[in-house]
């Protein structure tokens, strides 16, 4: 199933877009703490949040008056996003609410469906979605990608092997990758 | 280590009345085709094109083209730029002051004055690029496939075939 795009735009006053953009410099300065706690959910291939001072950004375009300051959510995402949002709401409720806390509207991070509400009413949809592995979960990513260094450091071990220390070492490497393959 | 992908997002404001025409030109250019016009660049993980309405009463709509690419993004942005010049002037040529892919200097500009930075990102597989990620599903079918067949193979037999297959 290929991933899922989700697409929300957050209008967040001009005060929590400073303190949005000073959680991105502590986590920056953690040196990826926070990502680790938001990967280890294992389903999100990439997620990017941006603020948007000014629509439009180009400076030869008059700017949009109408449009306020908002936190840009891109991400995407295996299975659906009640999935998706279950399990924020479930596992990181406090990097929600360090993120969306100020934001206008937003109900707070610890039950799912006014969290679910406020995300489908400010989603966008996706016109055109491409995957490049589109059947590969973040998961089997993963997988496949300790699989093949185990699998590059057995391959060099067993340079110049006899057939019996090969066929000892295959079974103990199958055996250990078996949750892998 | 810097990070194996770049992640790449611009926001350009349509001009008046030709939001429609915009949506109609992705449905055309980028979703009718078999390969999506990101495939043909190289180096695309995922990618996203819409057009959006920002937040606001009364606010214009904009282009969102986002993909998650192969570092450095320069090149990728090039090879797009070169191999889908029609399907990219098809959509942001709706776009206010956009110049065309046709000068690349000029193109390479009109990316910039868009371009939205990232300010945080969660990244599923940081450390690896496309081919890594397309030659590890690979072996893993490969293994997968080479473990059931060589099952009850005597240590000779194990041994000399695991040449042939890593020899082909």
């Amino acid at each position: 199933m290929a991933p899922t795009p989700l697409t929300v735009l957050t209008p967040v006053p001009l005060w929590w877009s400073l303190w949005v953009r000073f959680t991105w410099l502590a986590a920056a300065v953690t040196g990826g703490l926070v990502q680790k706690r938001l990967r280890g959910l294992s389903f999100i291939h990439f997620a990017h949040w941006s603020l948007v001072a000014r629509w439009p950004r180009d400076p030869a375009v008059s700017a949009d008056e109408a449009a306020p300051r908002t936190l840009v959510f891109l991400t995407n995402f295996d299975g659906s996003d009640i999935q998706y949002i279950d399990a924020f709401v479930r596992v990181v409720p406090d990097q929600i609410e360090a993120l969306y806390g100020g934001a206008r509207g937003f109900p707070g991070p610890f039950r799912f469906r006014p969290v679910a509400k406020y995300i489908a009413d400010h989603s966008h949809a996706v016109d055109h979605f491409y995957a490049a592995h589109p059947d590969a979960t973040t998961t089997a990513v993963a997988q496949a990608l300790e699989l093949r260094r185990r699998f590059d450091d057995f391959e060099r071990r067993m340079a110049g092997a006899d057939d019996a220390t090969f066929a000892r070492e295959w079974e103990q490497f199958l055996t250990a990758a078996q949750d892998l393959v | 280590m810097a990070a194996a992908t770049d992640a790449f997002v611009v926001l350009a404001r349509v001009r008046a009345g030709e939001a429609d025409a915009a949506r109609a030109a992705i449905a055309e250019r980028w979703e009718r085709p078999p390969r999506s016009p990101f495939a043909a660049a190289g180096g695309t993980h995922l990618a996203r094109l819409q057009v959006l309405k920002p937040p606001g009463r009364g606010s214009r709509e904009c282009v969102l083209l986002a993909a998650d690419v192969d570092a450095p993004l320069a090149a990728w942005l090039e090879r797009m730029r070169a191999v889908a010049a029609t399907a990219l002037d098809a959509v942001l040529g709706h776009c206010a002051f956009y110049p065309g892919a046709s000068d690349p200097a000029a193109f390479r500009r009109w990316v910039a004055a868009n371009r939205l930075p990232v300010g945080f990102s969660v990244i599923g597989s940081p450390d690896a690029t496309l081919a890594d990620v397309g030659a590890a599903l690979a072996l893993r079918d490969e293994l997968g496939a080479f473990a059931e067949r060589t099952q009850r193979m005597s240590a000779a037999e194990l041994h000399t075939t695991w040449r042939e297959w890593r020899d082909a």
